[in-house]
Parts: C-alpha cells; structure tokens; sequence
C-alpha cells in the first residue's frame, strides 16, 4: 500500500463507535481535527457495518471509511492523501468484506467522486470483484480455490470459508481498498493481511476452466495490474 | 441471488435473479444439484434479471456444462445482458455454451 502526505486537518465522525475508540485511532494515525472545518474531508469509523451504514458512510464528503473492532487495537491506516489528490479509501475486517457486495458498494462510490460514466463504473465493479475475492478467499481466509471443479468441491470450499469466517484470527484480516484518481486514469489497490502469493506461478486458465479466471479477466480490462513483490496488494489502473 | 426452477416436459428451466458471484452462489449450486439428480434432457438457464457475475459464475456455469455433457445432455443460457453478456464475451462462451435471447 503506497504511503503518501498525512493530511492536515480532517473531520472524524463516529458511528456506532465509542469516544475512546475514536480518539485512540486519532492518536495512533496522527490525525489532527483542531481547527478543521466544514471543507475539511471527513473520516468515517464504524463497528460492524451492514450494506445500509457503509452506503451512508461511503457518500462524500468522507474520503475514508474505516470499521473499527471493539476491544482491539486501532487499526493503522497510513495511507491518507495529499492536499488536493483525491482518494477514497476503505479498510474492514475479512468478515464484514464477505458479506456485503463491497465491489458494488466502493465501485459506485469512487464513480460518484470521480464522475465516472456507467460503462467505467460496470468495468471497476467487474475488476474490483475479482481481486477483492482473491484477497479475501486466498489472502485472508487462506482457503484455496482447487477444489471448485465439482458441486462437491464448492460445497467444501463454502465449508471452509464458513468455518475461517467464525475464527477471529481470519474473520479480524483486514481488506483495504484505495482509489486515486486524476486525469485520464483511475488507480485501485487492493491489499490483503494474508502471507502473499507468488503471481509468476499462476498460469492463464484455458477457457473451460472452472476456476483460476479472475487474473485473466482483471488483465483483459485494465490498462495495467501490479503485484507488489509480496502479492498481498494488487494495483489496477483503468482509464476514465 | 433468487433461484426459480420450473420443468416442462424433460426440460428444467431455471431462472436466476439478482448478483451470480463468488459469495452469492449458493441457491443456484443447491438447485442445479437437484436439476442434475433429476436427468432432465435439457437445461435452460435464464440470466435475464442477473444484474452482474464474477469469474466464480462463470465457472459454475461450466461446471454445470461439465455435468450436462457428461451424460448428452443440452445446457442453454438464455438472455444474458449487460454486465453479463460482457463477462461472457471475454470468456468466449459463445463458442461453449448455446446461448438464446
């Protein structure tokens, strides 16, 4: 995840999340609120969100979203923007991401702040789904996606996610999101807390292949897609 | 995901309504095991009212093309639009799939 300029003043709302809870990811960030103002761009923290608060957490003016887990640490979340470069970023547990149609939600998101047309935003959607889903199943939850060639195999694929899901080792594994944009292109990292992946050993899938397609799709409509050399992020740039 | 399911004759048509991905499969693998239990001669998958499908849809349909072709058996997909029949274009299922509007 790429570590830019704290922002100078932000405004941080709290959504069911208790004031010691705020303040501690405050200090721990580095954030300043003092003398913030009504132009100053928000930061949204939230405990648990269904798919109806993060839709109201993710309207503008918020430029972050992130869920807070209570009687854990703050989370860390250096990737803040510059004066003046827009980003909007999200950061929520493995558990939360899997429920709720994030790559819908954080695709009409980035498209309302960017001004993106239907056909761009359709595209995002599709590329976010994917890497969202490799970082989720296969970095976080650590499940393979192997045994996917039988209704049998799926049925223990689920089994596997369920049982990761109810574990708070996995379920607790963050997902970020981050979206930058600025001319003609828009830039979306996907990152992941799993152990990472080697991308050189993954072959193209042939077209009848069940599973192991996201990659080859993810490349076919973006301009680029990098791997840091870890594979626990993934950068998609898709032009405007 | 909502999943429907009518025979006519030894046809089974299925009809599926809402987001085919990775996280919301789980109605359509359940009914097409059923579909499949049942030897119908023919299968018909509408994706009119799918709104959008990820590569782990893609997928089952195969799958499910897999478990048809196994026993001569027909899988046709029906009304794929939009997001869809995008996804179905990068994946060439014009050349695996009879596909009807």
């Amino acid at each position: 995840m790429p570590v830019l300029t704290a922002l100078a003043r932000v405004r941080i709302r709290c959504d069911g999340v208790d004031t010691d809870t705020c303040v501690h990811f405050l200090q721990r960030n580095a954030f300043e609120t003092e003398g913030a103002d009504e132009t100053s761009p928000v930061i949204m923290l939230l405990d648990s969100p269904d798919e109806e608060r993060l839709v109201r957490a993710l309207q503008m003016p918020s430029l972050a979203c992130v869920e807070v887990v209570a009687g854990m640490p703050a989370p860390l979340e250096p990737t803040v923007a510059a004066a003046g470069l827009p980003i909007l970023l999200l950061s929520l547990t493995s558990a939360t991401s899997y429920r709720i149609p994030l790559s819908n939600l954080f695709a009409k998101a980035v498209a309302a702040r960017a001004g993106l047309d239907a056909g761009i935003t359709e595209t995002l959607e599709t590329v976010l789904q994917e890497a969202i889903i490799n970082s989720l199943v296969h970095g976080n939850l650590e499940v393979s996606s192997e045994g996917r060639q039988t209704l049998a195999g799926w049925e223990e694929v689920d089994r596997q996610i369920a049982a990761r899901l109810a574990m708070p080792k996995f379920a607790r594994r963050r997902l970020r999101l981050l979206a930058t944009w600025q001319g003609d292109s828009i830039d979306v990292c996907v990152c992941d807390e799993g152990g990472g992946f080697a991308v050189s050993g993954v072959i193209t899938a042939p077209d009848t292949a069940m599973s192991g397609r996201g990659l080859d799709i993810m490349r076919r409509l973006t301009q680029t897609m990098l791997h840091n050399q870890r594979g626990d992020c993934v950068t998609l740039t898709i032009s405007r | 995901m909502d999943v429907t399911c009518h025979t006519e004759g030894q046809e089974a048509k299925v009809a599926i309504k809402g987001r085919f991905t990775f996280q919301d499969h789980t109605k359509f693998r359940e009914m097409i095991a059923k579909v499949i239990g049942a030897d119908m001669q023919r299968l018909s998958i509408d994706l009119g009212q799918v709104e959008f499908i990820d590569s782990a849809g893609l997928g089952m349909l195969l799958l499910v093309r897999e478990e048809m072709r196994g026993k001569s058996r027909d899988v046709v997909l029906l009304r794929a639009q939009g997001q869809v029949k995008r996804m179905f274009d990068i994946a060439r299922f014009d050349t695996l799939f009879t596909l009807e509007q």
